[in-house]
């Protein structure tokens, strides 16, 4: 057995690699050095050439992109400089003491087996004289020899130990070498720097690699602190359109009213600002303009200032920013409203669901809100419609479609919605709780066709859209319970918008369920469990359709139900609903009707040929009663 | 089927639709309760029934007044009420409820003559006071939302911010609003 295993003398990194890795960045750096100036100098002459108004800072463009140039060439030549220090010096060392103890290995090795095989020879010799004459010269010779032999093999042993201590001293050496190259390759820094408003300068992840430092004193670091993609653009988008509502409410007329005409979707971006942007953006316009009040001190229009021009020219880009006002969002998307049917232009299938948001603001004259209008990227239009105070409700409640679904449905929508208030109300005050509720019929997005509901596209910009709005409402009523219903698709949505932020509703009911998407699925189990989030499915047996959604092929091929206990489990196929003690102590139950099929409203599907069949949100229906019996649940257990 | 399709005769024949469904509703309301009821969709403004068609839909409950009870028992109410609609020319008379310990009645039923497509009352006992919420439908009418609503409420889609006050509570033998004139008196 070998003294020593070769293959425990570690690696050493090939020098020559290296350097041919330095070799490479200098490459780059020579390059970059040479094409961004180059491409710089020619778009900056282009301002010879290209003259247009309100672009004059476009020749401009490239300087920033240039600065950093220089300086990414910087860093990858100190980058240079270390991998050929290493490539030069550190591994080459390093190279030829491994060498040295390679071959140490094969003479120790060699020794040690020497002296083994004397050891066992002189063993042998001595035992053979010791059975001839065990007192004879020739024994105490062989005595002897064996003794010496046995100290040889000790000493070869010794020098093995030896080698193996060195072999560790020097794998503890390459370690170390490796360590340090890695971290001064990690000190190295470069890309675009900007200054925070406290004047020190901020470093995010996607435009700067290497090493990033507390982007203020005192703060945590680095993997906390990164802004993610995503987040970055939100607040670019976010930005642009703050800034693009400003300009709208101080620009010339003509110059508001022919952007506006090349932008008529500009309103469903608006939706999609932060509320606190929000918030500054509308403290910012009404310290500037004047408000015409009525009797009672509320504000009833806007006389002088930016907010006048915008109710005049551009109302709904402000009526549908979250986290202003409710009244106010009302007044300018009101305005958006007539503005929006004074059209000549509109073709006859939105004018006709426009006039449908018209009638169904009736409906609870003196508590309606319009939330929300626009028209999107495709030209249709979406709204949310609030019966009730959403400031100042203890319950704000949503009730969202799936697919195919638009405000061609606002009719029987809208009378759901409100509707559904009253009975919430109505059973609360049946237990002994007083309380007010504001529905909202939620239309703020596009839920897409049949030929996209296997994907998650809708779902994603829909959650979007509706965390938003429900994050403007919590900054309005932070007091107030929030919940929703969903049916279908706009369960998939849901799923979504509550997996990516767990706070935003107390209460999610989803009927029909289109299923859910891989990471809801994983998300939604903790966050039904705690404390926070009651979750809430229901499934008619005779609903085929909600499954085909749920599809292997699908992109939320999940059931929530089948992440849920019992108990949050709303049949939906006739039977009792459990409304809890009645007078007397007596237990109160009411029969529901089964949900024939995959329908929200009763009546005749779309999709369906068979007669009139039951909804989910049929007032009769066991879903429907087994949701407002949850809600009252909700309420009552929250005081 | 009215064949004048001016803007006053269609408003008529829509008013007169209107004033039957309501009526008949009222007469149903009387049964349980005679004095106010709280309004929920007050039943004016027409709604899309299927191409170039429109119906009604309103909605009643109780109480308006708070620890408010059945002036009889639920189910006695229920089964009377069902006895009078089937002599009153209802169909389809429906109840759901079981036996034992159910506390909760739910009725539903059609007069398509007295132009009631749909009507559902259920009665909710409650642990501090009890309820009852009633429903209806119309039958659906030949006739386009959009013009038909805008004889109802004249200016309706020229001014989103006008509201016209609707009566928050009702009795049953109170003569019901059907619009409005264009200077803004109930009619």
């Amino acid at each position: 057995m070998a003294l020593v295993d070769p293959a425990s003398l570690p690696h050493v990194v090939d020098g020559g690699a290296v350097s041919a890795l330095a070799d490479g960045l200098v490459e780059a750096g020579n390059i970059v050095a040479t094409v961004f100036p180059d491409a710089h100098d020619r778009w900056h002459g282009l301002q010879t050439v290209f003259d247009v108004r309100g672009a004059e800072g476009v020749h401009h463009m490239l300087d920033r992109p240039l600065a950093d140039s220089e300086e990414f060439v910087r860093a990858l030549s100190d980058a240079r400089t270390v991998l050929w220090d290493a490539a030069t010096l550190t591994l080459p060392n390093l190279a030829s003491r491994r060498a040295e103890l390679a071959a140490r290995i094969t003479s120790v090795n060699a020794d040690g087996e020497a002296a083994d095989e004397a050891y066992a020879a002189a063993d042998a010799a001595y035992w053979s004289q010791w059975r001839a004459d065990d007192e004879s010269l020739a024994t105490a010779v062989a005595r002897g020899d064996r003794v010496a032999a046995d100290a040889a093999r000790t000493r070869a042993a010794d020098a093995g130990d030896v080698l193996r201590d060195d072999i560790a001293r020097f794998r503890a050496d390459v370690d170390n070498a490796e360590q340090m190259i890695a971290s001064q390759l990690t000190r190295i820094t470069g890309g675009t720097e900007v200054r925070g408003a406290w004047g020190e300068p901020v470093r995010v992840s996607q435009t700067f690699w290497g090493f990033v430092d507390a982007p203020y004193p005192g703060a945590p670091f680095a993997a906390t602190t990164t802004i993610t993609l995503a987040q970055h653009l939100t607040e670019t988008l976010s930005q642009a359109v703050v800034t693009r509502i400003g300009w709208l409410g101080s620009a010339d007329d003509s110059a508001v009213r022919d952007w506006l005409g090349s932008h008529p979707d500009f309103a469903s971006a608006v939706g999609l600002v932060d509320v606190e942007r929000a918030e500054r953006l509308w403290n910012d316009l009404v310290s500037d303009s004047t408000a015409r009040t009525g009797a009672d001190g509320v504000t009833t229009g806007w006389d002088a200032g930016p907010l006048a021009q915008l109710l005049a020219l551009a109302p709904l880009a402000v009526g549908n920013l979250n986290g202003i006002p409710a009244g106010q969002r009302n007044l300018f998307n009101r305005a958006g409203l007539d503005q929006l049917l004074a059209d000549d232009g509109l073709s006859d299938d939105t004018r006709s669901e426009l006039r449908g948001v018209r009638r169904a603001l009736q409906l609870d004259p003196g508590a309606t809100t319009l939330l929300a209008l626009f028209l999107d990227s495709n030209g249709e239009p979406r709204a949310a419609i609030a019966y009730g105070d959403v400031e100042h409700s203890d319950l704000v409640l949503t009730v969202t479609h799936g697919i195919e679904t638009d405000l061609d449905s606002i009719d029987a929508w809208s009378r759901t919605t409100l509707d559904l208030r009253d009975d919430v109300v109505g059973e609360a005050a049946r237990r002994g709780q007083a309380t007010t509720v504001a529905t909202i019929a939620y239309f703020g997005w596009d839920s897409g066709t049949t030929g996209t509901v296997f994907g998650m596209d809708h779902a994603d910009a829909g959650a979007a859209a509706y965390t938003q709005l429900m994050s403007g409402i919590a900054a309005r009523n932070p007091d107030a319970l929030r919940a929703g219903w969903f049916h279908s698709y706009g369960t998939t949505m849901a799923a979504q918008a509550l997996t990516d932020g767990p706070d935003l509703l107390d209460a999610a009911f989803l009927f029909g369920s289109a299923g859910v998407s891989p990471e809801a699925a994983a998300a939604l189990p903790d966050l039904a469990r705690s404390s926070d989030l009651e979750l809430y499915a229901s499934h008619a047996d005779k609903d085929w359709t909600a499954p085909i959604g749920r599809s292997l092929w699908s992109s939320h091929s999940t059931n929530p139900g089948d992440l849920l206990d019992e108990a949050h489990l709303l049949g939906a196929d006739g039977g009792i609903v459990d409304f809890g003690p009645g007078a007397d102590g007596s237990v109160l139950r009411t029969t529901g009707l089964s949900t024939d099929g995959h329908a929200s409203h009763t009546g005749n599907p779309w999709y369906e040929w068979t007669g009139e069949e039951i909804g989910y949100f049929d007032e009769r229906a066991q879903s429907y009663l087994g949701g407002v019996d949850g809600l009252a649940d909700l309420i009552t257990e929250a005081r | 089927m009215p064949t004048d399709t001016s803007s006053p005769a269609v408003f008529e024949s829509a008013k007169e639709a209107n004033t039957a469904f309501k009526a008949a509703v009222a007469d149903v309301q009387s049964e349980l309760w005679t004095e106010e009821w709280r309004v929920g969709v007050y039943g004016d403004m027409p709604s899309a029934c299927g191409a170039d068609q429109y119906r009604f839909e309103l909605s009643r409950d109780l109480p308006v007044e708070d620890g408010w009870r059945f002036p009889a028992d639920p189910a006695t109410m229920r089964e009377d009420l069902a006895s009078w609609m089937e002599s009153n020319g209802y169909t389809d008379v429906t109840g759901l409820s079981y036996e034992g310990d159910v506390d909760t009645l739910t009725l539903t039923a059609r007069n398509v003559g007295a132009g009631i497509d749909e009507l559902t009352v259920q009665f909710h006992p409650g642990e501090v006071q009890d309820g009852i919420s009633l429903s209806a439908k119309s039958v659906c009418e030949p006739g386009d939302v959009d013009a038909l609503s805008e004889e109802i409420y004249p200016g309706l889609y020229e001014d989103s911010s006008r509201e016209w006050p609707l009566p928050e509570t009702e009795r049953p033998d109170a003569t019901p609003v059907f619009g409005f004139t264009a200077d803004g008196e109930p009619r």
